[in-house]
Formats: C-alpha cells, sequence, structure tokens
C-alpha cells in the first residue's frame, strides 16, 4: 500500500487560473492561459489541441518542468510553487513518471536496467516493489525481452518497456507526451489498451498530451486546448466525437478572427 | 561555448605544437651545432644522443596532437549534426560533407601552424636578445644559428598528421541521416555503444617483443652500458606497442577502476558512459598516458641511478641528494614536455565535452525522471577521474617499467651487485595524484556548466 492508496481524496493534481507567457512585455504570447482543472485517481485524461495549442506547455507546468507566470499547481498534496528546483527534481522522482514520444530508453542498458534506472537516479535510493515491478513486466509482456538492449526492441516494445519505467515506483501521476506518435496504428492500439488498464491497477492518475484523436478516444476525459485556453471538456468519446470537437474549436477560431 | 569548444581545442593544440616542435628544433639546432657546451659533451656521440632525444620528443608530440585533433574533430563534427543533416536534406551528400570538414581541418591546421611558429620565433627572438648579452649563454652565437631549415619537416608532418586526424575525426559524418533535419528520428544512435575489440595480433606481438627485447637490455646492463641501446629499441617497440592495443588495454584499466566505484547514481552511469565508448574515451586518456609515461621515466631512470650510485659511493647525505635530483629532474623533463601535458590535458577536456554533447538528451531525460543537478554534474565529473586516474596509472607502471630498465642498461655494470632497485619517489607520486585530481576538475567544468544550463526541458527540446 501506498501513500495514494490510503489518500481519502481521489484528486492527483489540480491547477488553478494556471498561466505561462512568452516574451517581454512588449510581445507578450500566453502559451498556456488561465485554466483551471482537476485530475484524478484512477483516470486516464486526455489534452487535445493542434500544434502550438500550448498542450505541452500545460503539461510541463503540471509536471514542476517549468515555472507559472501566474496561477498555481497542486500534485499528489504539494504546492509546486514553494519548491525549489532540487524538491521538484525529487518530487518528480518519487511521485510522478514519464513516457515519452520517442520512448528516449538508455541505449547503453538492458530493458529491465533501464526499468529500475529511476532508483538511483534521485537524492535517495528508491525502495523496489519486486512484486508490483514483476506483475508490470508480465502485464506488458516483457518476460522474455529484459536481457535486450532497446536498439534489439521494436518501438512498441521500446514503449512498454518505457511504461514499466513510468509505473514501476507506483507515482501518483503519469505524464505521457504523445506516447503513439512513434508507432504504428495497431501497436499504438495496443500501449493505448494497457494504459487504460494499468491506469486502474495502479492508483495512478495519468495525463496524456496529443493531437490524435483516435488515442484521445482511450481516455477517461478529453480536455481540448486552443490558443492556451480550456475550450471544452468530454467525458468518454468517440475518436469522432473528439474529431469533430477539435474541428469545431477550430471553426470558431477561423470565424472569430 | 561547446559548440566552438572543438574548434579552440584543435587550434589551441595544434598551435601550442608548432610551438613546441620549433622552439625544440632551435634548441637542438644550437646544441648540435656545438656553439653551447651540453652535458652530453662535444662530438658525434653526444650529436646521436641528443638527436634521438630530440626526435623522440617531436614524435611523442606529434603523436599526442594528432590523437587530440582527432577527438577535437570528433566534437565538432558532433556538434553540427543538425546542420549537416540538413544540407544532406538539401541535396549535400555524406562524402562532400566530410571533405568539407575535412577542408576546415586543413586550414585550421595551417592557420595554427603558422601561428605556433610566429610564436616561436617571438620567444625565440626574446630569448636571443637577453641571452646574446655580456656573460650570457648566446654571446658571441650568430642569430641565424637560432633558425634552421629543418624545422620545415616536422612541421609539415604536423600539417599532414592533423588533417589526417580532421579526416578521422569527422566520420560520425556519414551517420548524419537526412531524416535528422526533420527532428523525427530518435537520436538513438549518437549514445549507441562502439563494438569491443579484442587486443589484435600485432598489438601482442609488439608488446612481448618490447618486454623480451627490454629484458635483454635488462641482463645485458650488468655487463655493459652499451645495453643502453637495447633498451632503446625495447622501449620504443613497447610503447608502440601500447598505442597500438591502447583501445583495449586502456578501457581494461577503466574497467578496473570503476569497481572500486558504487554500482550506483553519478557513478554508474560514469562508468557506463567510459565504457560504452571505448575508442572516445582511450584516445582522451592517451595524451595523458603518454605525458605522464615520459616524465616518469625520466624520474624513476634518474633518482634510480642517483640512488644506486649514492649507494656505491657511500653517501652519508643521500636523502638531501635526492630531493635535489628529483626538483632538477622534473625542471628539466618539465620544460621538454610541458607543453606536451598541456596539450593532453586540452584532449581530456575535449573528450569529456563530446561525451556529455553526445549525451544531451539522455542526460536531459535523466534530469526529466527526477535527477538532481549536482548528480548530474557529479557524473560528468566521475567521468573525467576514470579518464584522468586511468591515463596517470597507465602511464606511471609503463614509465616506471621502462626508466628503471633504463637505469639497469646504463648503470648495471657499474655499481655493486649488478642490480639497480627502481625508485619511485613519493614525492613524485603525490605530484601526479595532484594533477590528476586538478586534471580531473579542469575538464569537467565546462561539461557541467553545459549539462546544467538549461532546465531539464529545454535540454531535452535542444538535443
Amino acid at each position: 500500500m501506498t501513500l495514494s492508496d490510503l489518500s481519502p481524496s481521489t484528486i492527483v493534481a489540480r491547477c488553478r487560473d494556471l498561466t505561462r507567457t512568452f516574451g517581454t512585455s512588449g510581445a507578450q504570447v500566453a502559451a498556456v492561459d488561465s485554466v483551471t482543472a482537476t485530475f484524478r485517481r484512477g483516470e486516464l485524461t486526455a489534452i487535445v489541441g493542434p500544434s502550438g495549442s500550448g498542450k505541452s506547455t500545460l503539461m510541463y507546468l503540471l509536471a514542476g518542468l517549468d515555472r507559472p507566470s501566474r496561477g498555481a499547481v497542486e500534485l499528489d498534496g504539494h504546492t509546486l510553487v514553494d519548491f525549489d528546483e532540487g524538491e521538484l527534481a525529487a518530487l518528480r522522482h518519487e511521485r510522478m513518471g514519464f513516457i515519452f514520444q520517442s520512448f528516449n530508453l538508455m541505449p547503453g542498458l538492458t530493458a529491465l536496467e533501464n526499468i529500475r534506472l529511476p532508483e538511483t537516479l534521485g537524492r535517495r535510493p528508491r525502495e523496489r516493489d519486486s512484486a508490483w515491478e514483476m506483475s508490470l513486466i508480465a502485464r506488458l509482456g516483457l518476460e522474455q525481452l529484459l536481457e535486450r538492449r532497446p536498439h534489439e526492441l521494436s518501438g512498441g516494445q521500446q514503449q512498454r518497456v518505457a511504461i514499466a519505467r513510468a509505473l514501476a515506483h507506483r507515482p501518483a501521476v503519469v505524464f505521457a507526451d504523445e506516447p503513439t506518435g512513434n508507432l504504428d496504428l495497431q501497436t499504438g492500439t495496443d500501449v493505448l489498451t494497457l494504459l487504460t488498464e494499468l491506469v486502474r491497477d495502479s492508483g495512478c492518475g495519468i495525463i496524456m498530451v496529443t493531437h490524435d484523436p483516435r488515442a484521445a478516444s482511450f481516455a477517461d476525459r478529453v480536455l481540448s486546448i486552443r490558443d492556451g485556453r480550456l475550450v471544452a471538456e468530454l467525458g468518454r468519446a468517440t475518436a469522432s466525437e473528439v474529431s469533430a470537437l477539435m474541428l469545431a474549436d477550430a471553426l470558431d477560431a477561423e470565424v472569430s478572427r | 561555448m561547446i559548440a566552438r569548444g572543438g574548434s579552440l581545442a584543435a587550434f589551441t593544440v595544434v598551435t601550442l605544437s608548432a610551438l613546441y616542435i620549433t622552439l625544440l628544433t632551435s634548441v637542438m639546432s644550437l646544441l648540435t651545432a656545438g656553439l653551447v657546451t651540453t652535458p652530453f659533451g662535444q662530438g658525434a656521440g653526444a650529436e646521436l644522443v641528443l638527436g634521438i632525444l630530440g626526435s623522440s620528443f617531436l614524435i611523442v608530440a606529434l603523436i599526442v596532437s594528432t590523437v587530440v585533433v582527432t577527438n577535437a574533430f570528433a566534437l565538432i563534427t558532433a556538434t553540427r549534426v543538425r546542420e549537416i543533416a540538413l544540407r544532406r536534406l538539401l541535396g549535400a551528400s555524406a562524402r562532400s560533407e566530410r571533405r568539407r570538414i575535412a577542408a576546415f581541418g586543413t586550414r585550421l591546421s595551417l592557420l595554427a601552424t603558422v601561428a605556433g611558429a610566429a610564436l616561436a620565433a617571438g620567444a625565440a627572438a626574446i630569448i636571443y636578445a637577453v641571452g646574446s648579452g655580456q656573460g650570457g649563454m648566446l654571446e658571441g652565437v650568430p642569430a641565424t644559428a637560432l633558425l634552421t631549415p629543418w624545422v620545415v619537416l616536422p612541421l609539415a608532418a604536423l600539417i599532414a598528421c592533423t588533417t589526417i586526424a580532421a579526416w578521422r575525426g569527422s566520420a560520425a559524418v556519414l551517420g548524419a541521416e537526412p531524416v535528422q533535419a526533420l527532428g523525427l528520428a530518435a537520436t538513438q544512435e549518437a549514445g549507441g555503444a562502439d563494438e569491443r575489440r579484442r587486443l589484435g595480433a600485432t598489438a601482442t606481438t609488439l608488446l612481448i617483443a618490447g618486454l623480451v627485447i627490454l629484458a635483454g637490455a635488462f641482463a645485458a646492463g650488468a655487463i655493459t652500458p652499451f645495453a643502453a641501446l637495447i633498451g632503446i629499441v625495447g622501449g620504443t617497440v613497447l610503447v608502440i606497442g601500447v598505442l597500438a592495443g591502447a583501445h583495449t588495454l586502456l578501457p581494461t584499466v577503466f574497467g578496473l577502476l570503476s569497481t572500486a566505484l558504487p554500482r550506483t547514481g553519478p557513478a554508474a552511469i560514469a562508468h557506463r558512459t567510459v565504457r560504452d565508448h571505448p575508442s572516445r574515451t582511450t584516445r582522451a586518456a592517451l595524451g595523458v598516458l603518454i605525458s605522464v609515461a615520459v616524465v616518469t621515466m625520466f624520474v624513476v631512470a634518474t633518482m634510480s641511478a642517483a640512488a644506486a650510485i649514492t649507494a656505491t659511493y657511500a653517501d652519508s647525505s643521500l636523502e638531501d641528494q635526492s630531493a635535489e635530483v628529483l626538483l632538477v629532474v622534473l625542471a628539466v623533463v618539465g620544460a621538454l614536455i610541458g607543453f606536451i601535458v598541456l596539450i593532453a590535458a586540452v584532449g581530456l577536456a575535449t573528450t569529456v565535452a563530446l561525451n556529455t554533447r553526445l549525451r544531451a538528451r539522455e542526460i536531459a531525460v535523466a534530469r526529466i525522471l527526477g535527477q538532481g543537478r549536482a548528480d548530474a554534474a557529479r557524473s560528468v565529473m566521475i567521468e573525467s577521474a576514470i579518464l584522468s586516474v586511468g591515463g596517470s596509472l597507465a602511464g606511471l607502471v609503463l614509465g616506471a617499467f621502462i626508466g628503471w630498465v633504463g637505469a639497469q642498461s646504463i648503470l648495471g655494470s657499474n655499481v655493486v651487485g649488478y642490480v639497480i632497485p627502481p625508485v619511485l619517489p613519493l614525492a613524485y607520486l603525490a605530484l601526479v595524484v595532484l594533477a590528476a585530481l586538478v586534471l580531473t576538475v579542469a575538464s569537467s567544468i565546462a561539461p557541467s556548466r553545459f549539462v546544467l544550463a538549461d532546465s531539464p526541458i529545454r535540454a531535452f527540446a535542444r538535443a
């Protein structure tokens, strides 16, 4: 049992009036503009939007990888603005997991070493939950691949290793940045199905950034972002519903111009 | 900063080498002209000894600068992969791109050689102005004696060597695929491991032959001082063997060093970086190895010989004298190879910078996953420590061995018991350790700054 299992709250992360501007006062652009949102345990939330909509910046702010110009983020009960850089690193190490578009496994390490890599990265060595690690490896179908190096694995296999790495320490929140962006359709579907199953079993919250309506259709909740603003929110939705939503946003934008 | 670092390192190294080569040649021309008295006396024998010594220093300088420039150009290429990929996407061929970098290398080495030679001429002019006065060492010596047309030969060799080094160092151009310009391809190959190599037949033969000949010189030293000639041959063969087998020998030394380090955290990352790039790290430590070996050889040879002679002639003030001898030896050898040590230091710094550059994405990912700044910097410093300590250790062993055999082969027949015990002064060991530490810190400063300059996410986006 970890803390998040015992916690009465099901909220793993939330942000309020979150704003991030770039540039000097003369020519300021708000990449993220007054976003207020809540993310829950056991829930896969997709943040969708076209390129440049600010969805990645929003994710960086939620993960404490970027500092907001205004507003606040609360993650696993911690208010991120109060944290210095070292404390943020420690929080990422202990309470967050990351899945990237380009997998980003360490090329010199085997799959198993990659899964265990974060254990030794932080200030304090992390306890290994062997039973959970084994069940993760089994669920992701990695038993036969543990001794292989990343270049000996297919894209889908690499991403499954990355998922194991992100979940091995039972984080409160996992951030996934276009996790299927480098995968073919079938492999992408497999990876997303695994994510929807694991989000329930592990009790974490997954926040996935994507511009792919099909990927978003696997989510429990879809937040649509345009020009840095939260413009719509859907529950479970089909790919065509998400497409329609994104298309409608785009049309709105055209009309308002 | 690091982007320009490669060119700067290459330029500095070639300039220093040209400066060193020109000065050394001038000094040799003065000495061999018999215009200045030497400790070796006058005549053909002294000229031969001077010639051998001088040429071996020239060759050492050439080898070290070639090795360092190769790595500097690997760094230059690594920092330009995106630009090269873009040019290839727009239609340039890999070969023309590589030729472009090699041509840059030729221009750079020409320019740097001229700069170095000019600096040396300036230095020689100052030395002459000071030394040719009344009672000076160069009194009555014509100014032209400082200049010798022969200097053109080693300088041309330097330009040739660095051009070849630029060509070899730019090999990574061939791996810059046009698609990389689109930013789609995962840049895994940059961090991919080199192939591990076994000790080749040539290297093994040379190493064994060198050891056998040195053993012969050692034994013959009990009979005649001419054993030194056998010793020179044996030492040369052994050193060439070490150079040929360095890509296997040095990684073994690094591996042994790493067993003393913790298996986790920054040390594990540093160990892995060194292990996965044997050619690059070998080149880095080779310069250190050669410099330390040359100094150690002279120190051990002189100190062992001095101790044996004092013992034979039963002198009472042995300790006072040995400290004095050590200082003199260090001063002379230091003046002779000070430049080479400096070049080796630049080379090590270049390699650590290159490794850090190539691992930029890996480092950024580790920081996103929660590694702190201090740990990221620590892994760079440990990597540099493995290289400088490994190179120094190997150099100490090699230099001490050859130096000891050298002392024995020259003086063995003149001392009681016919065997000279080896002497490696503790003060000198401490000096080497100190130098290795300074080198470690100095060479990891710039790469650490590079690692820590940006927030993890910006470093990730840029890598």
